[in-house]
């Protein structure tokens, strides 16, 4: 369990996008020859946004809010981040069966046969649902150049 | 009103004919399979579909396969809130508060049940305003100017922040975040590159179908896999069916309220099935005598919110067909779909193409009846989604999710927006940060922007504009009390713990 405050740190990701947003809607112009600039929107908003998340950062935790992240949502999302970088170049077949085969196996303990049985059926109805029924053109193989 | 009466029922000669019928009965379908389908929303699907219509025997029969598949879609999207927390599609977002608390409880039968049913009375009840006070409700509402839109874009963001159960710092930070977020882009005043940290793809935008899948979608199953004892969201009891007589009590004025609100909504151009479900969500939550329930499975927030994305739905053909306007993503596809017919939508589309107006208006009513004899009767199919197991459901979310993305633009950009919100909305997830006004205010972001620098143009670069005219400065004022009274109450509240 990676013990981090989870409510400190969603204040400090709003106060970041605040800080980063304020800096760039500046650039922009909040007010350019007598007229409102495409920076004054989010200009104002990330002002505010800034002194919310100044407040936040301070505030105390709620009861509901998780006292950590454990070990599986992490491991989860890094299955996510691999299975999303893997798709580009390896279409969507082959990703979606190992990364199915990983989920089960890795994060529910589920036999290795039945995971790599069950992810192929699945990923194959996917396949055939969105490519065949509805002609999305999805790149199924990998692309050979 | 005799007239209206006459022509209605010319409308419905020519929408029971069995072709008519028929493309009614397809779009109902695809409609509702689609609304079921994460990712694969009715925007996306109508515009698939366009090239197809010029295989339609007639211009009518194309039209109206075009409009069942977005009411349809209305219909379907509430399924896949009700049981996964996944939005089929964006106005399906509020749903996802207490339809899927609900179904936490072992009560998605009726919350699946009160979705249908109030989805059809408020289709019903929003044709027959279409039908006969459509068109002056459009002429009113069109009269807004910018200050007027302007400020009921705040009184929706307002009104966002306050739904969050928590404390409402949290939701105006959220709502923030989700105006920054929506304003990312090309500027369409300027043409100016806004906040795209100079990567081109987001020269577009943020899109709005992945941000909300990975936010609600993969947020919810990453969340699950932290809690996963298996006991809770998936593989809960179902509970019967039917809603009980407290539900219908419960229910039944929140149906009503909802009709009404999504229909007014609807014709506003800008406003649409999203803003009508969350002004619903937040009337249903201040009008109740237990606003404390709502977010933890009250019926009233299925109910209303349901049956006013429906009424806006079907609300938001009066002013494409009326006044050429088009309110909102779908029916600019919509429009779209029109020109390829060769129809000019607008004030002359009622003596020109009198057929396709009544036409479409009649086949809403038969559609709607068709998607509640479809709807009801297979609930019970929908609902055994509950009982596949999670780790066999969470690769299957996550891998239609990514294909789903993929076939919005064809575009592996947006399946990493996709997984990126994913990962953002499991941090707020665990953090108690609830992430409907962020993603409410993402989708008012481009009005709120517009309305404003258009009304501080005409107002000479003043801000009295928007005070001077009473329609705008009344819905400020009320955007401010609104979250006055919140910040107000949650202090006192904490300060009451405190003692």
């Amino acid at each position: 369990m990676l013990t981090l405050r989870t409510g400190r740190l969603a204040a400090w990701v709003l106060g970041a996008l605040a800080l980063v947003f304020c800096a760039a809607s500046w650039k922009l112009g909040y007010w350019i020859k007598g007229a409102p600039g495409p920076g004054l929107l989010p200009l104002g908003t990330s002002l505010l946004l800034a002194v919310c998340a100044a407040f936040l950062v301070r505030a105390p935790g709620l009861p509901d809010e998780d006292p950590g992240f454990g070990k599986a949502p992490l491991m989860a999302f890094a299955l996510l981040c691999a299975y999303g970088l893997s798709l580009p170049w390896g279409g969507v077949v082959l990703p979606s069966v190992v990364f199915g085969t990983l989920w089960m196996r890795l994060l529910h303990k589920r036999p290795v046969l039945a995971s790599i049985a069950v992810s192929a059926l699945v990923s194959g109805v996917g396949a055939m649902l969105f490519k065949g029924m509805l002609r999305i053109p999805l790149p199924l193989w990998p692309a050979i150049s | 009103m005799t007239s209206a009466i006459d022509l209605l029922m010319y409308g419905f000669s020519l929408a029971i004919r069995p072709e008519n019928l028929m493309y009614a009965f397809i779009g109902s379908v695809v409609g509702t399979f689609v609304g079921v389908l994460p990712g694969l929303g009715p925007v996306a699907t109508i515009a698939i579909l366009l090239p197809l219509t010029y295989q339609a025997g007639s211009p009518l029969g194309a039209i109206i396969m075009l409009s069942a598949i977005y009411y349809g879609a209305m219909y379907g999207g509430s399924t896949t809130s009700i049981l996964m927390r996944l939005p089929g599609e964006a106005a399906s977002v509020i749903t996802c508060l207490d339809g899927y608390e609900m179904a936490k409880q072992g009560r998605a039968g009726p919350a699946l049940a009160i979705a249908a049913i109030g989805s059809f009375v408020a289709g019903t009840l929003a044709i027959i305003g279409l039908s006969f006070v459509g068109p002056a409700f459009a002429r009113f509402a069109v009269d807004f100017g910018p200050p007027e839109m302007f400020a009921l874009a705040l009184l929706g963001v307002a009104l966002c922040a306050s739904l969050s159960g928590g404390p409402p710092l949290r939701g105006i930070a959220m709502a923030l975040a989700g105006i920054l977020l929506g304003l990312v882009g090309v500027d369409t005043m300027t043409g100016v590159e806004r906040l795209t940290m100079g990567s081109f793809n987001l020269t577009g935008g943020i899109e709005l179908v992945p941000m909300l899948m990975g936010l609600f979608g993969l947020g919810e199953v990453l969340h699950n896999v932290a809690v996963r004892a298996g006991a809770v969201p998936l593989t809960t009891k179902i509970g019967k069916l039917m809603p009980t007589r407290s539900d219908w009590r419960e229910s039944a004025p929140a149906i009503g309220r909802g009709s009404l609100i999504g229909f007014l909504i609807g014709l506003l151009p800008g406003g649409g099935a999203i803003l009508g479900a969350l002004i619903s969500y937040a009337v249903e939550k201040k009008v109740s005598a237990h606003p404390e329930r709502f977010g933890k499975g009250a019926i009233a927030g299925v109910a209303g919110p349901e049956s006013a994305n429906n009424a806006a739905a079907t609300s938001s053909f009066v002013p494409l067909l009326t006044l050429g306007l088009p309110g909102n993503a779908v029916t600019a596809v919509l429009f779209a779909g029109l020109m390829i017919q060769n129809i000019q939508p607008g004030p002359l589309m009622l003596v020109q193409h009198a057929d396709i107006f009544w036409g479409v208006i009649a086949s809403m009513y038969l559609g709607n009846l068709m998607l509640l004899v479809l709807n009801l009767p297979l609930v019970g199919l929908w609902v055994q989604l509950l009982r596949v197991p999670f780790w066999l459901l969470a690769p299957a979310i996550v891998m239609i999710a990514v294909f789903g993305t993929y076939s919005l633009r064809n575009n592996w950009f947006d399946v990493g927006v996709l997984l990126v919100s994913g990962g953002v909305g499991y941090l707020f997830r665990a953090a108690a940060y609830e992430a409907a006004p962020l993603a409410m205010a993402f989708i008012l972001a481009d009005i709120l922007d517009t309305s404003l620098r258009q009304a501080l143009l005409m107002g000479d670069g003043g801000a009295s504009i928007f005070f001077t005219r009473p329609l705008s400065g009344t819905v400020l004022a009320v955007a401010a009390t609104v979250v006055a009274v919140q910040l107000y109450s949650y202090g006192r509240r904490r300060r009451r713990q405190g003692a």
